[in-house]
C-alpha cells in the first residue's frame, strides 16, 4: 500500500496545482474580504430564545440527587438555549430547577458553557464541572436543612395556627442565579450566584474565569504574583478604615471585638472580576469581612497595588 | 486594538490560502455554489472570532478547521453522493495522464462524506492525522482507518485491472 499512498499524494498534488479556485470565484471571495468592516463586532447580539417543556428523565435526575421527603411532583426542568453569535465562550444552556412544597423551595438557574475553539474546550468543561459541584453541594446542604426541619414537633402535636407558623419559620429557599460580568476579546467571567434564605440567609458568589488568549481558566492566584496578596489586603484594609470613619453605618471585622473574624488577608481563589474601567475588583462573599446588613463588599484595586503574573 | 492592519493581515492570509479552501470546500460538497457558499460563511465567522487565534503562524489550520466543520455540516444535510457506477463508467477509458489527473478529483467525488473530507484534507492538503482528527472532531485512530479505507476503495476506481489480477 506504500507505493499506492505515494501515488495519491503525487496525484494530488498534481490536481491541486492544476485547479486553484476559479477566477470567478475569487473575484467574488475579494468582494467579500473587501466588505469586511474594519472593527469586527466584539458580540453578536442575542437573537432568540426559546424554553423547551419539562423532560420526566430530567426530573428524575433531579430526584436521584436530592432524596427530600415530600418533594413536589411539580418538579419542572426547564432547558434554555440561548444561541449567541460570534461570542467565543457562551452560556449555551441553562437548566432550571423548580421545587416547592411545604418544607423548602429551590430555584437554580444554572448556566453550562461551551466555546466553538477547541483551545478553550478545556477550560470550559472546567467550569462546568466546577458548577455542577456546587450544585451537588447545594442539593446536598438542602437535604441536610429539611433533615433538621423534620426534627421539630410534628404537626400532630401542634394546633393549626402553630402549625402554619411552624412551616412558614422553617421554609428554606435556595436560589441560584447567573450572569456573565465580562465578555472581551481576551477574558470571559461568569459569576454564580447563590442565595439561601431561611434560618440563616446568605449569599455567596462564585466567580469562574477563563483567559481567552491561554485558554486556562484563572484563579486570583494565577493572575497576581505572590507578594501581591499581602499588598491588595493592605490596600483593602486602608479602604475599610477610609470607609467606616466616613460613614458611621459602615462596618467591616477588622479590628473588631472577636479577632477570628477579622479580615487579615485575601484567600488564593478569592473572588474578583475586572470592571467596565479595566480595574480589578476584588468581592468578597456575605458574612465574610463584615455582618450580614453590610451585603457582599467589592473594592477597586489599583494597578499599583498588584503585579500580574508574566506567564 | 483593532485596526486597518489586522483587517488587511486577514484578508492577505484568506487571499493566500484561498486554494487550499477551495480544494476543501470543493472537496467536501462538490460543486462550486456549495463551496462559495461554505467559504464566505468561514471567512465572516473567522474574521469574527479573529481574537482567537493564539499565533499568526496558526492561520492556516485554524481557518480550515472552521471551513471543514462547516463543510461537513452543510454536506450532512444533503442527498447522497453519485453513484459509484455512474463514475466508473467514465473511468472505464484508456488513461491517458490528463484523464488520469481528472479522475482522482471524480472517484474522491464518489466517497461517501467521512472518506470524502479526511482524503482532502491528508492528500490534498498535506495535513496530518492529528490535525485532521482535531477538525473533524474524532479520533486520530477513526481517521486512519478511514483513510486506510478510503485508498482501498480509491483504488479499486483508479486501478481497477489490478485488483482483479
Amino acid at each position: 500500500m506504500n507505493g499506492w499512498d505515494s501515488e495519491l499524494r503525487r496525484i494530488a498534488r498534481e490536481e491541486r496545482e492544476a485547479h486553484p479556485m476559479p477566477e470567478r470565484m475569487a473575484a467574488q471571495l475579494d468582494e467579500l474580504l473587501d466588505q469586511l468592516p474594519d472593527r469586527p463586532a466584539r458580540r453578536g447580539r442575542v437573537s432568540a430564545f426559546w424554553v423547551r417543556a419539562a423532560r420526566i428523565a430530567a426530573a428524575a435526575a433531579l430526584a436521584a440527587l436530592i432524596i427530600l421527603p415530600n418533594v413536589s411532583q411539580q418538579a419542572a426542568y426547564a432547558l434554555r438555549e440561548i444561541p449567541i453569535l460570534g461570542v467565543l465562550v457562551r452560556v449555551v444552556t441553562i437548566r432550571e430547577y423548580h421545587l416547592e412544597d411545604a418544607d423548602q423551595r429551590m430555584d437554580l438557574t444554572v448556566p453550562q458553557v461551551t466555546a466553538d475553539e477547541p483551545g478553550l474546550m478545556t477550560a470550559t468543561d472546567e467550569i462546568n464541572q466546577n458548577v455542577d459541584e456546587v450544585v451537588a453541594q447545594l442539593l446536598e446542604d438542602m437535604e441536610d436543612i429539611v433533615e433538621q426541619d423534620h426534627d421539630s414537633a410534628t404537626p400532630e402535636e401542634m394546633t393549626e395556627e402553630l402549625q402554619e407558623y411552624a412551616e412558614q419559620a422553617t421554609k428554606t429557599t435556595i436560589e441560584m442565579d447567573y450572569e456573565v460580568v465580562t465578555d472581551t476579546e481576551d477574558w470571559f467571567t461568569l459569576r454564580l450566584t447563590l442565595y439561601t434564605l431561611g434560618g440563616s440567609s446568605s449569599v455567596q458568589f462564585r466567580y469562574y474565569h477563563i483567559d481567552k488568549a491561554t485558554g486556562q481558566t484563572v484563579t486570583l492566584s494565577d493572575l497576581i504574583e505572590p507578594e501581591s496578596f499581602e499588598t491588595v489586603s493592605e490596600e483593602i484594609k486602608d479602604q475599610m478604615r477610609e470607609q467606616m470613619e466616613a460613614d458611621d453605618s459602615v462596618y467591616y471585622w477588622l479590628d473588631s471585638d472577636i479577632p477570628e473574624w477579622n479580615f487579615t488577608e485575601i484567600a488564593q481563589d478569592q473572588n474578583f472580576y475586572w470592571n467596565a474601567d479595566g480595574d480589578l475588583v476584588i468581592v468578597f462573599d456575605e458574612y465574610e469581612v463584615a455582618p450580614g446588613f453590610m451585603g457582599c463588599p467589592e473594592f477597586v484595586i489599583p494597578e499599583t497595588a498588584y503585579t500580574l503574573r508574566s506567564n | 486594538m483593532w485596526s486597518e492592519q489586522k483587517k488587511s493581515w486577514f484578508c492577505q492570509q484568506v487571499t493566500q490560502y484561498r486554494d487550499s479552501l477551495y480544494w476543501v470546500a470543493y472537496g467536501i460538497l462538490k460543486n462550486d455554489a456549495d463551496a462559495q457558499d461554505a467559504i464566505s460563511e468561514a471567512v465572516l465567522q473567522a474574521y469574527q472570532s479573529l481574537h482567537s487565534l493564539r499565533s499568526p503562524e496558526a492561520f492556516r489550520s485554524w481557518m480550515m478547521t472552521i471551513l471543514t466543520r462547516i463543510c461537513c455540516r452543510m454536506a450532512r444535510g444533503r442527498p447522497p453522493a453519485v453513484e459509484l457506477e455512474e463514475v466508473a463508467d467514465q473511468l472505464a477509458g484508456p488513461e491517458t495522464d490528463v484523464e488520469r489527473s481528472l479522475t482522482l478529483r471524480s472517484a474522491v467525488q464518489s466517497l461517501p462524506l467521512e472518506y470524502r473530507a479526511v482524503v482532502v484534507l491528508y492528500y490534498y492538503e498535506q495535513m496530518d492525522v492529528r490535525t485532521i482528527a482535531r477538525m473533524l472532531e474524532v479520533r486520530p485512530d477513526t481517521v486512519k482507518k478511514r483513510l486506510s479505507r478510503a485508498r482501498v476503495r480509491l483504488r479499486e476506481l483508479l486501478n481497477p485491472q489490478e485488483v482483479m489480477a
